[in-house]
């Protein structure tokens, strides 16, 4: 599985894993990322059952298993968070933040040593070894209790399922050519986006942040202006259409 | 039935079912047993010995009826038990898939503990599946033992239903039908259970 380091800093750093190779066919490519700090570790939307191990392996590279203390889930998909059963069964002293609303069904996936801890409706932050990380709403996006997390320091957000994109399994990192990118996202956000106005509500939102990376949990990862291209071109689309893929 | 290549959640599973619906049938049985309390006494003196069996008849039902909760609850227990002990064992795979991957990772070590403890806690889950399928055995042959008494008590209840007047004598032969019946159905049950655990 592909790791990359994407932030930097005295702090902490970031790290995105995915593309793994050994991924079985049919299930969607994602991307999850990680926050290290001294002696913690953050995971964000750690995935699915099927790529625990390749996760596993791919964070010893990088942290000690009982330093990742904190798991974050956007929401409740299978995608994002079916791998928590597993995790439960690795990490004994660990807090997953997921919103509040989904604590009824998240608990589905098995979790015996884990804690939870709810997310608000209006979000909130979460402070490890001095570097704050915000919970950003981003509700109906697509699912109906669902936060990204925002670092200010790194200009970094994790975005979940918005700015995701319908991509081959070795499409790269980086997007080189934004008009071909939308080709691939339009039909992912017209469908798995039920609504315009939490649409709005959240780019009126993530507008007044400084964004240098957006990270999704599928596709690419968007990178300075590309972060105001998207903005744009997300709000001019319609969403919640059945449509053809 | 084919139940060889069900793990023991499944099985523990369906002996559970079956020993549902062998209660069922010993809640019928109950019915009978009043029925034929009743019977017994319109029939008068004659049914004396009838009326003695009814007395039986309604303790074999009750029985089953206990035995079967017990076994219901052992074969829920074993079910979770060995259910659980599957998921651990997943587990295990994923954390030797892992550990195969990372070899050269700094930190490979790191989850070795974690790797440890559920080992721990597969064995016992499984010691713990391991003795509720023992009592279930257990409990499962007595009830077979109390149903050998039934079929006596259905050849009895014939008998006696000889010595009363014609005008009864086919009602109390229809009540030892039913224990024969029934107790052949709940033996049935009781069998297919037992199958299932030894396949
Ligand atoms: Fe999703
Ligand atoms: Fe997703």
């Amino acid at each position: 599985m592909l790791t990359r380091e994407i932030f930097n800093s005295n702090s902490h750093r970031w790290f995105v894993f995915g593309r793994d190779p050994e991924k079985p066919n049919k299930i969607i490519d994602t991307n999850q990322y990680m926050v290290a700090t001294a002696n913690n570790a953050l995971l964000m939307d750690p995935g699915g059952i099927e790529l625990f191990a390749a996760m596993l392996a791919s964070v010893v590279r990088e942290v000690p298993v009982d330093q990742i203390t904190h798991l974050f889930a956007s929401h409740q998909d299978p995608d994002i968070i079916s791998s928590l059963g597993l995790w439960d069964k690795a990490l004994p002293n660990a807090t997953l933040h997921a919103p509040w609303l989904w604590e009824g069904f998240i608990r589905h996936f098995g979790m015996q040593q884990i804690s939870y801890s709810a997310i608000d409706d209006d979000g909130g932050q979460l402070e490890i070894d001095g570097v704050t990380l915000q919970f950003i709403p981003a509700h109906y996006l697509h699912a109906s209790g669902n936060h990204h997390v925002y670092d200010p320091e790194a200009k970094i957000l994790m975005s979940g399922d918005v700015g995701a994109a319908l991509d081959h399994d070795e499409a790269p990192l980086e997007i080189n050519d934004f008009d071909e990118h939308v080709k691939k996202m339009t039909y992912f956000h017209q469908r798995w986006m039920p609504s315009n106005k939490a649409k709005n509500e959240w780019i009126e939102r993530v507008s007044q942040l400084e964004i240098e990376q957006m990270c999704p949990q599928h596709g690419r990862i968007f990178k300075g202006d590309q972060v105001k291209r998207f903005l744009d071109w997300f709000s001019d689309l319609d969403v919640g259409i059945v449509g053809n893929p | 039935m084919n139940n060889a290549n069900h793990q023991t959640f499944v099985k523990a599973a369906i002996v559970a079912g079956e020993l549902h619906q062998a209660m069922m049938v010993a809640h019928k049985l109950t019915i009978t047993a009043a029925n034929a309390k009743v019977l017994s006494i319109k029939a008068g003196s004659a049914a004396a010995g009838f009326g003695a069996l009814t007395q039986h008849i309604d303790e074999l039902a009750h029985n089953v009826i206990d035995i079967s909760k017990s076994v219901n609850r052992a074969a829920v227990a074993s079910s979770k038990a060995s259910s659980e002990a599957e998921r651990t064992k997943i587990a295990l795979t994923q954390f030797s898939r892992a550990k195969q991957r990372a070899t050269d990772a700094p930190f490979v070590d790191s989850f070795l503990k974690a790797y440890n403890d559920t080992q721990q806690t597969l064995k016992s889950l499984q010691t713990d599946y391991q003795r509720e399928l023992k009592r279930l055995q257990g409990e499962l042959e007595q009830i077979a033992g109390d149903l050998r008494g039934a079929n006596v008590l259905a050849t009895m209840s014939r008998v006696e239903a000889t010595l009363v007047s014609h005008e009864h004598a086919s009602a109390l032969r229809d009540i030892a039908d039913n224990v024969a019946t029934a107790a052949d159905t709940i033996n049935h049950h009781i069998k297919q259970s037992q199958l299932c655990l030894a396949s």
